[in-house]
């Protein structure tokens, strides 16, 4: 037998297979099915969610939630007034109402900010003889390095330690912390006492000498 | 004056049916398409109680959907379309069920020949005994050639009513009844060599 006449034959048989009949109870069957499938399907997701009885909890827990956003105050702190508030005290900032005041509390922070006890002592000196310098001129000229403001004055210098203490180079800072102030003269007090008073002395002297010439011109 | 629905086409019940929601029109359709679409789903699955199951759920499909259709298209296309998708998903759902049983389908998978008293000669006719080992050897064919051949030499359909259906091409439509029925002829080779 060829492929055509095998061909033939199978699509004679495949036209001649006994057909399948639906059983006899299928359109009962299928109307239960289609009833059954629409009770199912009638009520919708929205629908279901939406009818009264099932509101009534969704209701009280929105309602509960409403209450306590609204007339429950969740945050019991009490707003301050910005403007009614102290300001805070900054310790980095010092008042000062002369300039005295200034160079000391300079020399007392820069003392503070030392982490050697030598430096400690080299400034302190440094200090008092700036001070006693200053003093004795009569300046009233601003000190180097400082900063003033309206509320306070901040140093400079103190800024400058800031930058350079964690890099652990005392000698650099110090050397730096020199060239800052002037040169301390190492005069002694009794040194400074005997130039006074040879000051005095000559000027005595002096003021003597003038006295007794102009007396003997009078006479 | 009450209409006689059965003088109605298939089409102007369905927009009966649309238009009015009058049920008789329905139940005409219905006893018009039942049997043509199990021997479709039976041929195509294999197992008459699924498929019966799958045909009243196409009738479902459309009595629940009945708005969806268009009357641009033949409602034998559109319900044969309808049978066909939820077949195909029956014909899946199956086999992923009966992966490692011994009644699975799948035309790649080994079958088990089980004994049966009823392909006996002396008990039932020639004919039976064949649609029988034709019904074997369709479910032997994959399931895309397979449709394509059902719709075509079972149902005789015309080529673009099965394009329509399968929403494929003319063209894919005739390639594959053709490598249908090449595999159908190699499975019953021993049928037909004498």
């Amino acid at each position: 037998m060829s492929d055509e006449d095998i061909n033939k034959k199978l699509l004679e048989d495949l036209k001649n297979l006994p057909g399948i009949n639906a059983p006899k109870n299928f359109e009962t069957e299928l109307l239960r099915k289609i009833n059954s499938s629409d009770k199912t399907q009638k009520k919708s997701f929205w629908k279901n969610l939406l009818t009264p009885p099932k509101l009534v909890p969704a209701a009280v827990v929105l309602a509960s939630a409403i209450i306590i956003f609204f007339v429950v105050d969740g945050n019991p702190e009490v707003m301050e007034d910005p403007l009614s508030i102290e300001p805070r005290l900054r310790e980095d900032i010092y008042r000062a109402e002369t300039m005295d005041d200034i160079i000391l509390q300079n020399g007392a922070e820069e003392l503070t900010n030392e982490t050697k006890p030598e430096q400690k002592t080299i400034k302190q000196e440094s200090v008092k003889e700036r001070f006693k310098d200053k003093t004795a001129k009569g300046e009233e000229e601003k000190p180097e390095g400082v900063l003033g403001t309206n509320r306070g004055i901040i140093p400079e210098v103190s800024y400058n330690e800031k930058s350079t203490a964690d890099s652990n180079q005392s000698n650099e800072v110090q050397k730096l912390e020199e060239n800052q102030f002037q040169v301390p003269v190492n005069v002694s007090s009794q040194e400074i006492s005997k130039k006074k008073l040879k000051f005095y002395a000559a000027k005595f002297i002096h003021t003597g000498k003038t006295r007794s010439s102009t007396a003997e011109n009078e006479n | 004056m009450e209409r006689n629905f059965n003088d109605l086409s298939d089409e102007e019940l369905i927009l009966e049916f649309q238009n009015s929601g009058n049920e008789k029109a329905f139940e005409i359709l219905v006893s018009r398409f039942k049997n043509p679409l199990i021997n479709f789903v039976y041929r195509f699955l294999g197992d008459y109680d699924n498929c019966v199951d799958v045909v009243q759920d196409t009738f479902i499909k459309v009595y629940r959907y009945k708005d969806s259709y268009s009357s641009l298209a033949k409602f034998s296309t559109w319900i044969y379309t309808i049978a066909g998708n939820l077949a195909r998903t029956e014909y899946k759902r199956k086999r992923r069920k009966n992966f490692f049983s011994i009644n699975s389908y799948g035309e790649e998978q080994k079958t088990f020949d089980i004994p049966d008293e009823a392909y006996r000669p002396d008990i039932q006719t020639d004919m039976k005994i064949k649609s029988e080992i034709i019904q074997k050897a369709l479910l032997k064919v994959r399931d895309t050639y397979r449709e394509a051949v059902i719709l075509r030499d079972i149902q005789e359909l015309s080529y673009e009513e099965i394009a329509e259906i399968m929403q494929i091409e003319i063209g894919t439509v005739k390639s594959r009844i053709n490598r249908g029925r090449a595999e159908l002829q190699k499975y019953l080779k021993d049928i037909y060599k004498d």
